[in-house]
């Protein structure tokens, strides 16, 4: 499965493209089998129920045929891929317990300042399929809040888990879905209990490390009735020759009265496919947010969804999307709504540069019994240059007459009089047009943690920078 | 309200019914927890959920083609991606013989 | 009784004297056709519509039934209205019949089409003339289990003008259903105006297809009107292909949909050529069980720069049991774009102007009719043909009187 060195965007401002040696407690081998997801089931020690989802997920991956729309995934070679990689024994609570080479990784992407400053209220670094390193503030888990890496979570809270998992995505939603489903490893789970407000963010790291790897997280996230959390999300890869696979799947639901907010940056190199399924239920009165930043892969295909299941619930995605040479961001989201007097709203800013390309898929639908809901959309895409291209494609399904929705979209270029405006008061044109980005894509960074809407500004200013220099 | 006969305790299958004209299958489970009966078709995209898996100790079968789930007892969509509850059928179980209730 | 078959096709073949190269088209679609499995020839391209009722043996082939009016002002300044037969063997029709095509979805009814058209019909305008007076086709269904397959060529010369009216109805059947399909091929050549206007009022109980594709010269301008009434099932596709560099589209559409009728539009601004633009405006309402579906696609080449196209769709749902579906795209892969937007909404008249006119002693029903009526006049006042208009607004007007169901 090989991406030609020529076509990735090397060494153009991707700071996060080296690799370290890789070592592994388990053997790793490449491919897929029953065997493969059996032995990914006992090495975690796992009950039989989640060893029995496993396998049968595993049957409907093998039947499902590929999407027949969306990115190209036909050089996606499924034996090509290393499924499960388990780097140290235990994870560790404490940062200088972690395998030098591990710790210097994650000093290196800057991780361990952010938490060191107390900036947030917990951390998870996963590497490669497992999680190495966690950490929650005294004062959450005193509170009851439950953050932990999944396989954690499934041998000290199986209860909640057997309860939640695959509630929301079921194992054949998708070949992707199904596919997580039988070997994930990893993830964030994370239970707020009733009433409790999660004051700052809790953050994950996910990085790979070893080429031709494929990391497949699994997370639940149960915010209960009245209680709030803002969880983010960040990610780096090497940059190889040849491709791996991301295939997470994110499941939340958001009791009634709830809130939860889902930040993602997400920065994979350029060979990474990156294909995602994530999807909320929100409850009577709850509210979801998803705010979500394609800069990085190869390829992503990532609609992040929420049912709105309960009266008076609502759901927002916010999405923005950088496509440079040789990434086909495949982005957008999904919102149903099944109760009465829901809302949503599904904002989404895409840039496309240097050949690159951005796509927004979106779906907004309101079952029939579902009376007086609320739906706007806006997506707009900026082309930079004529070698780029961008593509829209909503679907809106309303079957009751009550609903009110709205949907507008457009598709331009850099203003001429705006860059000619920015360039006589001094600006070079490169600076200019990273303005002209900054301004397009603002509604989404306002949403962003300062840091992030800094990070996100300066890498999609790289990305631009890019084979210009 | 009637009753059918479905058919002996230890054969249950499919069954039609016509309501009002159009017809319906009803699928019927034994689970050691008692006779159910519910409409034999999914609220997503109108699959039979007869072909589906049984959880005997959750009560739910999940429907083989996205994998939705519905409670037997009440007909309440435990899993996505049905958001539609499934209807369920009364069943009285006399001399060894299952009826249902239409 | 007469079926889709060799046999069919070689009767109507001998008894309109046509030349060979027809005869071959003929019998190369009808090959096609039995190669399909059925209508849905493209998922992606019928996603919404169902055609599960539908059977072709439920129909016979059936000459179609039409009348022409205007034909005398068009041979008056050396123009064509004459049957394909007749006409291929003029160099200016053989070239345009040698561009025609369809939308490939469309596949299952228009291979059908090409082999069973008894009289495809060619209007011809010469260069430079402009014809005042709308030529008017009237078409009707006649009889359950008739299968008619309306066909007309539309071909401007450079600079010429014409107006071409399709007008379709029936009476309804005591029983059964009638298959009717439409093909519109129109080929506007440098500088030309071409302006169509169709409009559907059948019974409902005939599936109605109208595969419609317009292609453009340098400079060109065309301009359709779709309007859908009555039938059964109606799928409309109109394609416009903006090949000539400076050449534009408008496509407008109005749609009533009531009982259990299924409306469903496709619509195509393809800009190929440069400095095109398009702009497209479909407006529909429905009660009763109608569904609505309409997806279109603004499709903007590399090569053409400085395209302008608009897209909007709005729909009008006016009882509880009516449902619409839209999914407007777009997909640009050139920077150099002047305007590429589209919008869609779908709801209920807005209960602010309701509120309104009932504050000025308006009845709730009276209001929702004025709203209505407002709705759709925009796009009506588009249509240049003032009586297709008054027809229009009447038909508005009955739709709003029918009953609820």
């Amino acid at each position: 499965m090989a991406t030609k060195p020529e076509d990735l965007n090397l060494g153009q401002g991707y700071r996060y493209g080296w690799h370290d040696p890789s070592t592994s407690i388990n053997v790793p081998k490449k491919g897929l089998t029953a065997e493969v997801v059996e032995e990914i089931s006992r090495s975690k020690s796992e009950p039989a129920w989640m060893e029995k989802i496993r396998l049968k997920a595993y049957e409907h991956f093998l039947k499902r045929p590929m999407p027949a729309w969306g990115a190209d995934l036909g050089e996606i070679d499924f034996n090509d891929i290393y499924y499960y990689l388990k780097p140290i024994q235990d994870s560790v609570t404490d940062f200088n317990d972690l395998p030098e080479d591990i710790k210097r990784t994650y000093v290196k992407l800057g991780i361990s300042d952010a938490e060191q400053q107390r900036l947030i209220g917990g951390v998870t670094f996963q590497y490669e399929s497992e999680s190495v390193y966690h950490s929650v503030r005294e004062d959450l888990s005193s509170k009851g809040i439950l953050f932990t890496d999944m396989d954690t979570a499934l041998r000290e809270y199986p209860d909640i888990v057997k309860r939640y998992f695959g509630t929301v995505i079921p194992p054949n939603d998708n070949k992707f879905a199904a596919l997580n489903t039988a070997v994930w490893s990893g993830g964030s789970f994370i239970y707020v209990p009733p009433g409790v407000s999660v004051d700052i963010p809790l953050q994950a790291y996910f990085r790979i490390n070893k080429e031709n790897m494929g990391q497949f997280e699994r997370t639940l996230i149960v915010v209960d009735e009245g209680a709030y959390v803002h969880y983010v999300e960040g990610c780096s890869a090497p940059i190889y020759a040849s491709d791996s696979l991301h295939s997470a799947v994110v499941e939340i639901i958001v009791k009634k009265g709830a809130r939860c907010r889902y930040t993602t940056i997400q920065n994979w190199s350029n060979n990474v496919y990156n294909l995602v399924t994530k999807r909320a239920i929100a409850e009577e009165d709850a509210v979801m947010e998803w705010v979500d930043g394609n800069i990085g892969s190869k390829i992503t295909m990532k609609y992040p969804s929420i049912y709105l299941m309960g009266e008076r619930a609502r759901g927002e995605v916010l999405s923005v999307a950088f496509a440079g040479e040789g990434q086909h961001q495949d982005a957008g989201g999904k919102v149903v709504h099944v109760a009465s007097n829901t809302s949503s709203q599904i904002i989404s800013k895409s840039v496309s540069a240097y050949g690159g390309r951005t796509g927004y898929r979106g779906l907004v639908r309101v079952d029939p019994k579902a009376e007086d809901c609320k739906s706007f959309v806006q997506c707009d895409a900026l082309i930079l240059d004529a070698d780029s291209r961008s593509d829209t494609y909503p679907y809106m399904e309303i079957e009751n007459e009550t609903a009110e929705i709205g949907h507008e979209a457009t598709v331009s270029k850099v203003g001429e009089e705006k860059l000619f405006y920015l360039m006589s008061r001094g600006i070079s044109e490169t600076e200019a047009r990273g303005m002209i980005v900054n301004g397009f894509i603002e509604p989404i960074t306002k949403e962003l943690p300062m840091e992030y809407a800094v990070e996100l500004t300066r890498l999609i200013q790289l990305q631009m920078d890019g084979a210009v220099g | 309200m009637s009753e059918v006969l479905v058919g002996a305790l230890d054969e249950l299958k499919q069954i039609t019914v016509v309501k009002d004209g159009v017809p319906e299958t009803i699928a019927v489970f034994k689970l050691p927890s008692g006779v159910y009966a519910i409409s034999d078709t999914c609220t997503h995209e109108e699959t039979e959920l007869s072909d589906g898996d049984v959880d005997e100790e959750d009560e739910t079968i999940e429907c083989m083609l996205h994998g939705a789930r519905f409670s037997l007892a009440t007909g309440e969509v435990r899993a996505l991606p049905a958001t539609q509850p499934v209807q369920t059928y009364e069943t009285i179980v006399r001399d060894g013989d299952v009826y249902l209730k239409v | 009784m007469h079926r889709f078959d060799d046999a069919t096709l070689d009767q109507i073949a001998s008894s309109t004297g046509e030349p060979d190269a027809l005869t071959e088209a003929r019998r190369g679609a009808l090959k096609r056709h039995l190669e399909l499995d059925g209508p849905i020839v493209d998922v992606e391209a019928w996603k919404h519509t169902k055609l599960d009722d539908f059977e072709l043996d439920a129909f016979t082939p059936a000459a179609e039934a039409c009348e022409i009016e205007g034909a005398e002002a068009v041979r008056a300044v050396g123009g064509i209205v004459a049957p394909l037969a007749e006409s291929l063997g003029d160099p200016r029709v053989a070239a345009a019949f040698s561009r025609i095509g369809f939308a490939d979805s469309e596949a299952y009814f228009t291979t059908l089409a090409t082999a069973f058209a008894a009289q495809p019909l060619v209007v011809l305008v010469p260069r430079n003339q402009t014809i005042e007076v709308p030529i008017v086709l009237r078409r009707s269904v006649l009889r359950a289990g008739d299968a008619v397959f309306p066909t007309t060529l539309i071909i401007t010369e450079e600079s010429a003008a014409v107006t071409v009216i399709d007008n379709s109805r029936s009476d309804a059947f005591d029983t059964g259903t009638a298959l009717a399909v439409h093909s519109t091929f129109i080929d506007a050549g440098p500088g030309s105006q071409v302006t169509y206007l169709s409009l559907q009022d059948y019974a409902q109980d005939v599936w109605h297809l109208a595969p419609t594709r317009a292609v453009t010269g340098r400079d060109a301008t065309i301009r359709t009107f779709t309007a859908t009434i009555g039938g059964r099932f109606t799928r409309s596709v109109t394609e416009s292909k903006l090949i000539g560099k400076g050449s534009s589209a408008e496509l407008l559409g109005v749609y009533f949909g009531d009982h259990d009728q299924r409306v469903d539009h496709r619509t195509l601004q393809h800009h190929i050529g440069a400095n095109t633009t398009s702009e497209l405006s479909y407006k529909g309402a429905l009660k009763g069980h109608a569904q609505a579906v309409y997806s279109g696609l603004v499709a903007i080449d590399h090569e053409a720069i400085d395209a302008d196209a608009q897209q909007r769709n709005r729909n009008l749902l006016l009882s509880r049991h009516a449902s619409a579906d839209a999914s407007p795209m777009l997909e640009i892969l050139t920077s150099e774009v002047q305007r590429a937007q589209h919008g869609v909404s779908v709801g209920r008249p807005d209960d602010e102007v309701l509120f309104y006119l009932q504050s000025r002693g308006l009845t709730p029903e009276l209001s929702q009719r004025i709203f209505v009526k407002g709705f759709f006049q925009e796009v009506i006042d588009r249509v240049v043909v003032g009586t297709l208009r008054d027809a229009l607004e009447d038909l508005i007007e009955a739709e709003l009187d029918l009953e609820d169901q």
